[in-house]
């Protein structure tokens, strides 16, 4: 069994004539979570789109449990055990928290362990359990979140992606969240790497971090030297 | 089961009742007329669900979506002349054309859906419009080439208006029960999915590219086999009317007048085109498309959302009737 979960090797990829990312290097370990940071506009989402074959590889290559996927169409990589809970949430506004949930379930491996996964949600997030015949659409924000996530677990993934979860949230909901993805990792072993603009809460429950400028990793570490490295203080913890 | 007891089916099995009614009642000569319109409006509610399958479920317009059904009548025409030639009709003689016209109609779109379904937009409608045409001229061309100035008339196969009809209703019932179950089952689910956010459904493992393929080679196989019945009725194999961009046009107002994304919307828009048509037709006759399409455009200014797609957002309690 390959030591990283996710090696990503001088990635280059970007929209039409626009190069976005220069060569993106970055490794997640195994049963860790490891988080990407940075400002706006910086490429941490075209990383992630990248590393799920949204949009193609100009360059580089992205490693998922030592395998090589840089040509693998998406859905084959959440087949493999990837998924990513998108910036925005993008659920299905006009379906019930439930068949958001059951719907989600388009590759084999989700469909094998619906039961369980379904229960395990719920139990993360009690509120979707309460309003599961409600819709999604009319959801809070802090729950349309938890059930975004909700519907990237229902994949049964082994490596959770998930691109700014705490935009938009109440701080006392950032933390939620942040709690129930500390839980997911410790309880569940979920590998999981977080693209974060909250470089607060992300080096809170972060293993490991790299920090993103213009399309290049400016910066890495474990987290908890990271924090205490002054250019980071002064630049994204505003000390 | 719960498919079965969802509104979309039950209007399937509603829709299948009348029409058998009809069938049963039209034996009667004075009700011939009838008959005729009924054979209509099976023939444009079979179109607007054809089409349905790509463009209102997956989001996915095919310009040139009478291709297939052209496709359907030229494959009529091999049979009744080639492939059975000396032949009185029967009903394998039905069952051969259905097979062929609708087995050619999906490997054409299948290979076609190959090429340009890998590009997102506009392509697809451009390149099924260029297939129509091209499919149109090899017709043509066909036929010259074995001595034939369209249209090819068929032999005479002494058919009665009533085979007609039952030809018809065959299909018919194929069409509602094929399309309701693909549009309730995970893969209509997937294609609505693909409507909504092709790049979110791709990311919830949604094999995008084979399931607007399917999508495709499945509206293309029923559009297909409604160039069958269409081909007996007229007895005749006319590229020029079969091919015509008209029935293009018609499959797609259908669709947009009746509401997009929902399985009663180009139901209700096949009744509402043929109603109009049929109106405007007995009245002033050709110049009846001179008032049509400006009034189809009046109505879609109107309520871009369909009809269906109206009533469901006007009256919400109705949502889960309107399907």
């Amino acid at each position: 069994m390959a030591e990283y979960m996710l090696e990503v090797e001088n990635l280059e990829s970007g929209y039409g004539e626009t190069q976005v990312l220069f060569g993106v290097s970055l490794k997640v370990e195994r049963g860790t979570i490891t988080a990407l940071l940075g400002a706006n506009g910086m490429g941490k989402s075209t990383t992630l789109w990248t590393i799920m074959g949204v949009i193609p590889a100009w360059g580089g290559r992205v490693i998922f449990k030592g395998v090589d996927i840089t040509k693998l169409p998406t859905h084959e990589r959440v087949s493999m055990g990837m998924a990513l809970v998108p910036e925005g949430r993008r659920l299905w506004p006009e379906l019930t928290v439930e068949e958001n949930l059951y719907l989600a379930t388009f590759v084999p491996r989700a469909r094998e362990r619906l039961r369980e996964n379904l229960e395990l949600v719920y139990s993360l997030f009690p509120r979707l359990r309460e309003r599961r015949h409600q819709k999604a659409g009319t959801l809070s924000g802090g729950e349309q979140q938890m059930l975004a996530i909700a519907r990237g677990l229902m994949l049964n993934p082994d490596l959770l992606m998930l691109d700014e979860p705490s935009l938009g949230l109440a701080p006392k909901l950032v933390q939620d969240i942040a709690k129930v993805l500390k839980r997911l990792n410790e309880e569940e072993g979920l590998t999981i790497l977080l693209v974060e603009q909250n470089v607060h809460i992300s080096l809170q429950i972060a293993d490991y971090a790299y920090v993103i400028e213009a399309g290049r990793i400016r910066l890495h570490g474990p987290a908890k030297e990271l924090a205490e490295k002054p250019e980071v203080k002064k630049a994204y913890l505003g000390l | 089961m719960r498919m079965l007891k969802r509104p979309g089916f039950i209007a399937s099995i509603v829709l299948i009742l009348i029409y058998l009614v009809i069938g049963i009642a039209g034996q009667e000569g004075h009700l011939l007329s009838i008959i005729g319109n009924a054979m209509d409006t099976m023939m444009y509610i079979g179109w607007a669900l054809a089409l349905a399958v790509i463009m209102s479920y997956a989001g996915y317009v095919s310009f040139g979506h009478a291709v297939f059904v052209g496709i359907g009548a030229w494959m009529t025409a091999v049979t009744i002349e080639s492939i059975m030639p000396s032949h009185p009709f029967t009903i394998s003689m039905f069952i051969v054309a259905l097979l062929l016209g609708a087995g050619v109609a999906a490997l054409v779109a299948y290979a076609v859906g190959w090429v340009v379904l890998r590009l997102r937009g506009a392509y697809f409608a451009i390149a099924t419009i260029g297939l129509d045409y091209v499919v149109l001229y090899l017709a043509i061309y066909t036929l010259s080439r074995a001595g034939i100035s369209p249209p090819l008339l068929f032999r005479n196969l002494s058919l009665t208006v009533q085979s007609f009809y039952w030809m018809h209703f065959t299909v018919f019932v194929i069409t509602l029960l094929v399309v309701y179950y693909i549009k309730a089952s995970r893969f209509g689910f997937g294609l609505a999915a693909i409507r909504e956010d092709e790049e979110a459904a791709e990311v919830m493992g949604v094999d995008t590219f084979k399931y607007k393929l399917m999508a495709f080679t499945l509206s293309a196989l029923i559009a297909g086999m409604w160039g069958v019945p269409l081909a007996f009725r007229h007895a005749k194999f006319d590229p020029q009317d079969v091919f015509s961009l008209l029935n293009s046009v018609i499959m797609i107002v259908e669709n947009t007048v009746g509401g997009l994304g929902t399985f009663l919307g180009p139901i209700v828009g096949a009744y509402i085109y043929y109603g109009l048509y049929w109106s405007l037709l007995t009245k002033i006759a050709q110049a009846s498309f001179v008032v049509l399409g400006p009034l189809i455009v009046i109505i879609i200014a109107l309520v871009p959302e369909g009809l269906v797609g109206w009533l469901r957002e006007k009256f919400p309690r109705l949502r889960k009737a309107l399907e």
